[in-house]
């Protein structure tokens, strides 16, 4: 069995900005948070934001409980907008992203409407350095084909006004995932990657399945997931009903 | 059946509604159910049908009756308090003997509420909501696979019954991804026109005329009646209901939707503490699966009903014991999913009790 390729933490860090987006769903907070954690680990001064303006549930203001005890540096609307549907930022967010000497990790939302809404923070983060992640599942909708994966990164670059740097393999099928379907994430990734001059950075997977990464050439960062909002059902259980 | 993918239950349900041939799409943006059309606004003008975003909830409602009076398969979805709006609408629909499916991604309520996943449209759903002698049939997913499986289901007694299908899902239900496979696509070339609808006099001697309006009381009893005669034949063919680990049950969970869905847990974890428990799950929750509770009656110990709600299917549950056994409650309210672990504590403090 060929070692996973290993992942390199201090190589990502050396951006003053990490910003990960992509399609709703693809994956960017579970991705963000574990960077997070190995960042902060490594004692480099960091900072996660929770900018996730689209989504109503399962963001990183809504996992805070059970990333508690990594003692990171979160900052995201007041817990009063948790269950509002308020898109807005807090004003303290220009000011925490202005704060020099730390590593930023911006969690935005999905697709254009989630990307547009960092625009306005560009001058910042363009006066600065960043890496921009966008991560792709090929088993979600819009990132399933080459040309669906381009026709979405150039709608959240156009609405971010901002270059994406690096591509995130991150296709699953949650606990269905099987080594076929990375492999053929994989490849279809792969082809776009060298059509856009855009390289993979490394692909992501559920730390209980690393072996589904055989033989895919990409650093792999196995992932903690804490997005789980509901008990996976037992094989037996899912009974499908009748009528 | 089409290969797997990822989805969001309001992702799975509108593209297994277009697989299912659905025409046309009228509705209104609510929070949680925004990814729902949000994916019919791209998907159905890729494949030559109609989405059209109303200018509110009354008017979208309204433009799906006028829709459905054509014999359409035609949806509409949103949240909780845009269902309210809808209500006077359903009632028209219902008198009108049209078609149609509306799947409400339940909220925190009442009022305005929160965003939050909840259960307490049950009343609503399947007591009527609008005015009138009406019921919709009323379907609760507990899986996204389930809410794709459903859909197809959905127009199929739609159009079958001329009756509006709701399903009845919830904010988590919505937004939780799950792997996902659709169904073969309905073929909608040579879809005819049902005789009934209003899409063109045709060879016929007569218009139709669809009408909700009776003006003698005499009629209009006729026109209930037939209804309700409508209603005795769906109560009697279309039950649906899931029984998990129920054969040696001790005790019975009984649960719709999301909270069923975690219930299943509960029953794994109680069982492996030595309590015997089982699921009674109503898919469909009009009409109630009340044959089947009759039935557990005679055999558990007591029935424990848990919902996101202050119980509402509660009242079914002990209409259908009918005092045989005792039935008990836990509920969260205001949005809050209950765990796997509270509802087993209180499941063993009712055991403990009452062993």
């Amino acid at each position: 069995m060929e070692e996973l390729r290993k992942f390199n933490i201090d190589g990502l860090a050396v951006k003053e900005f990490l910003i990960f987006g992509g399609r709703i769903g693809s994956g960017k907070t579970e991705i963000a948070v574990n960077l997070a954690i190995k960042i902060k680990q490594r004692k480099i001064n960091s900072i996660l934001f929770d900018m996730d303006i689209v989504k109503p549930y399962v963001r990183i203001r809504d996992i805070k409980k059970q990333i508690n005890s990594y003692n990171l540096s979160i900052v995201s609307p007041p817990d009063i907008t948790r269950t509002l549907d308020l898109p807005i930022y807090p004003p303290y967010i220009i000011g925490s992203l202005m704060e020099e000497g730390a590593v930023k990790i911006l969690d935005i939302g999905g697709d254009p409407y989630g990307a547009g809404s960092i625009a306005q923070f560009r001058n910042i983060i363009e006066s600065r350095s960043y890496n921009f992640y966008f991560v792709i599942n090929t088993k979600r909708p819009e990132t399933s084909t080459g040309d669906e994966i381009i026709a979405s990164l150039k709608a959240v670059e156009h609405a971010s006004r901002l270059k994406v740097t690096h591509f995130i393999l991150n296709t699953n099928l949650r606990w269905e995932t099987t080594g076929k379907i990375v492999r053929e994430g994989y490849d279809i990734l792969k082809e776009v990657s060298v059509k856009m001059d855009i390289p993979i950075a490394f692909g992501c997977v559920d730390k209980a399945h690393k072996a589904v990464f055989d033989g895919v050439s990409v650093p792999v960062l196995p992932l903690e997931l804490f997005v789980k909002p509901l008990p996976e059902l037992n094989k037996n259980s899912n009974g499908k009903s009748s009528f | 059946m089409s290969e797997k993918v990822l989805m969001k239950g309001a992702e799975a349900i509108a593209e297994s509604a277009i697989r299912a041939g659905c025409m046309a799409f009228f509705g209104y943006p609510i929070t949680p159910q925004n990814e729902t059309p949000e994916y019919f606004s791209r998907r159905m003008p890729q494949v030559g049908r109609v989405f059209l975003q109303a200018e509110s909830e009354v008017a979208a409602i309204n433009m799906v009756y006028g829709a459905a009076c054509t014999g359409t398969r035609v949806i509409t979805t949103s949240s909780s308090p845009g269902i309210s709006l809808m209500q006077e609408g359903f009632s028209y629909i219902a008198n009108s003997n049209v078609p149609c499916v509306v799947v409400n991604v339940m909220r925190g309520g009442p009022g305005l509420g929160d965003i939050a996943p909840a259960q307490a449209d049950y009343n609503q759903a399947t007591k009527g909501g609008g005015h009138g002698d009406y019921h919709s049939i009323v379907i609760a997913p507990h899986t996204v696979q389930e809410a794709a499986d459903l859909m197809f289901k959905a127009f199929g007694l739609a159009d079958k019954y001329r009756i509006m299908v709701v399903m009845l899902m919830d904010g988590l239900m919505g937004q939780m991804m799950e792997p996902v496979e659709f169904r073969e696509w309905v073929d909608v070339k040579n879809n005819k026109i049902p005789v009934w609808a209003t899409a063109g006099q045709g060879k016929r001697a007569r218009r139709n005329i669809i009408t909700s309006l009776e003006i003698l009381a005499e009629g209009l009893e006729k026109m209930d009646i037939a209804l309700q005669e409508k209603y005795t034949e769906i109560k009697s063919s279309e039950v649906c209901c899931e029984e998990y680990m129920m054969d040696d049950a001790e005790y019975a969970i009984t649960a719709f939707g999301t909270v069923a869905r975690i219930s299943k847990t509960v029953v794994d974890l109680a069982r492996e503490r030595g309590i015997k428990a089982g699921l009674i799950r109503p898919v469909t929750v009009w009409p109630f699966p009340e044959m089947v509770f009759k039935k557990r009656a005679e055999q558990v110990r007591f029935f424990f009903d848990v919902e996101m709600n202050e119980g509402q299917m509660l009242l079914d549950v002990r209409l259908s014991v009918n005092g045989k056994k005792p039935v008990y409650y836990y509920g969260r309210l205001g949005g809050i999913v209950p765990s796997a672990e509270e509802m087993l504590d209180e499941l063993e403090k009712l055991v403990g009790g009452k062993k």
